[in-house]
């Protein structure tokens, strides 16, 4: 039953719509290879056997019954990160603060992805509180690449890239505030979509920085990210930051056509001194690109060159906030060394959260007090200002934008997580898109000489989805999904 | 060093942290080398740049009021680390 967890989402569904398959049978099989993997990977923090064992059954019998005939993803097995609400399932955060809460209520995209018939089959592991790359400052450990085990999956949504690369999952859910879905896909060798700001509600995610959080799909190939966008993507009531739009019909752009596209490369990231194996397949990708007809271009966009350091002052300042929330009162870990109100809240929180979710958040109420707000949070402000302006000047020119999207692969889980200049210019990559609002996607584009998957990202103009998911599946057309060798 | 001592403790308390020993030096010495880092921006000028709250223009977003979303009360308390009664448990603040 293992080939059955190798399939393509949509595949899969195929076959279950055909009848080759049964839900049931198919929710089994993904059980088991979770259980047999999971020691090495340890990709989910909650497996719901029970609950997706029910779910199996109740779906089958709608799609007797003749439902779920417009939905792609009937009977797929599809992991959550653990930051999005699941009613009547633990949501940690990856958090001692959050390790026993159980949400009373569904994110908008659980209740969307249940509505299309998937199988909620977990809860993958992040960084705690989605603060990070590694998954190392998750409270139930980290995840393993599976590509390697030795190395990192990425992060923050590093369980949700493992899973899917070891077959533990079709697809996932993973959110991204400043490159937490791009980097663990490219890490693993997968597709991360991260949408525009406001296509997908955010309604029962657990926030990291409200203005900069995005949830989004990981999978093996674009198609598979694609019915899962089409099925999260909509207006949402419970959100006023989604954006009404006419029609989300994002499949009716795979379409395996570049000719014409006008593609800009920001001069920034060839002069950097990348990686020899990523310079490589970088210049591969974008003679593909050529050779498909597409127009390439080299521009400078040096306002980017700000951007790690206005999405430290806002991403801090948002989370410090957000965090604020957490009273060890109306839900959270609660300390048992308390005599006083005061040393109840401090404790509960001191015990309850890691070293880097204090890092943040005094760094973002440093950033927020008086006397700095001028100097650190309105000058982040204004330089988001500019990077958003210098990317809309350059989607004048052009319909997408192409980058490595990360200057390295993945680290060796026991390398020191400090950092470095090299991983400052990387989260410059991606923070920069969500300063700006941007959809971007990560595909893979080859390996390194260590065997480990390198990225593409490809950024397109606000709501420019269909520019992307274009090139993106035209570049796939050339270089088919490849799978590690897992067990 | 830009943060001070009594300034770290002042935010520690402003955000309701306990933080031990250890923490505290790694803490402190992190935010001031992040603030060196973070201070690189000003290199940049932006006087004539208007800041920027949010990625889309803002609008009023309006939606019939009506409730859903029926959670019982005690699906919203069994969350709570300790509650009676129909209220969260505190200690005393009221001498």
């Amino acid at each position: 039953m293992k080939e059955v967890t190798r399939m393509s989402a949509l595949t899969l569904a195929r076959k279950i719509k055909n009848r080759e398959l049964s839900v049931e049978e198919v929710t089994e099989a993904q059980l088991q290879v979770i259980k047999e993997r999971e020691p090495i990977y340890n990709s989910y923090i909650t497996i719901t056997e029970n609950e997706a064992k029910e779910q199996a059954k109740a779906v089958q019998r709608q799609i007797d019954d003749g439902e779920f005939k417009n939905s792609p993803l009937a009977g797929v097995p599809v992991a959550i990160k653990d930051n999005i609400c699941t009613k009547g399932v633990k949501t940690t955060c990856a958090s001692k603060m959050l390790a026993d809460f159980i949400p009373s209520y569904n994110a908008t995209v659980t209740e969307r992805l249940r509505d299309a018939g998937a199988i909620l089959i977990g809860k993958v592991n992040l960084d705690e509180f989605a603060m990070g790359g590694t998954t190392k400052t998750s409270y139930f450990g980290p995840s393993k690449n599976p590509w390697n085990p030795d190395y990192t999956p990425g992060g923050s949504s590093g369980g949700s890239s493992a899973a899917v690369a070891a077959e533990e999952a079709f697809v996932s859910l993973g959110s991204d505030t400043g490159g937490s879905i791009r980097q663990p896909a490219a890490y693993c060798g997968l597709v991360g979509f991260k949408p525009t700001y406001g296509t997908v509600s955010r309604y029962g995610l657990i926030p990291l920085a409200s203005s900069l959080d995005q949830i989004g799909p990981l999978g093996r190939n674009i198609s598979d990210c694609v019915s899962v966008l089409e099925a999260i993507s909509g207006y949402d009531p419970k959100d006023s930051t989604v954006v009404k739009q006419e029609k989300y019909a994002y499949s009716q752009a795979l379409v395996d056509d570049v000719s014409n596209m006008r593609i800009g490369i920001p001069k920034l990231y060839l002069d950097e001194d990348l990686n020899e194996d990523i310079r490589s397949c970088f210049m591969g990708a974008l003679k593909t690109f050529e050779d498909m007809g597409a127009k390439l271009e080299i521009f400078d966009i040096n306002e980017i060159m700000y951007s790690l350091q206005a999405y430290y002052v806002i991403s801090c300042a948002e989370a410090s906030s957000n965090l604020s929330r957490y009273d060890g009162v109306r839900y959270g870990h609660r300390t048992a060394d308390y005599d006083s109100l005061d040393e109840l809240y401090k404790n509960s929180r001191g015990e309850g959260f890691g070293y880097e979710v204090k890092r943040r958040i005094m760094l973002g109420a440093y950033m927020i007090s008086s006397g700095n707000y001028e100097t650190y949070y309105n000058k982040a402000r204004r330089i988001r200002s500019a990077i958003s302006r210098a990317y809309e000047k350059a989607f004048d020119k052009y319909d997408v934008l192409l980058s490595p999207e990360s200057l390295n692969t993945a680290p060796l889980l026991s390398s020191d997580s400090s950092q470095t200049h090299k991983k400052h210019k990387s989260e410059m990559l991606n923070c920069s898109v969500n300063l700006a609002g941007l959809p971007a996607v990560s595909i893979p584009c080859g390996k390194d000489r260590k065997g480990l998957p390198i990225g593409l990202q490809l950024i397109g103009n606000k709501f420019g989805e269909k520019n992307i998911i274009q090139a993106a599946y035209s570049f796939e057309q050339t270089k088919p999904y490849e799978r590690p060798k897992v067990r | 060093m830009k943060i001070t001592k009594e300034r770290f403790n002042n935010i520690a308390d402003m955000v309701k942290l306990s933080l031990i020993k250890e923490e505290e030096t790694k803490l402190n010495k992190d935010l001031n080398q992040l603030l060196d880092f973070i201070e690189t921006m000003n290199e940049i000028d932006t006087d004539d740049v208007v800041p920027m709250d949010y990625v889309h223009s803002l609008r009023n977003v309006y939606r019939e009021d009506i409730a859903t979303d029926l959670s019982t009360k005690e699906e919203e308390h069994a969350n709570a680390p300790d509650f009676m009664d129909g209220y969260y448990v505190v200690p005393r603040i009221l001498e």
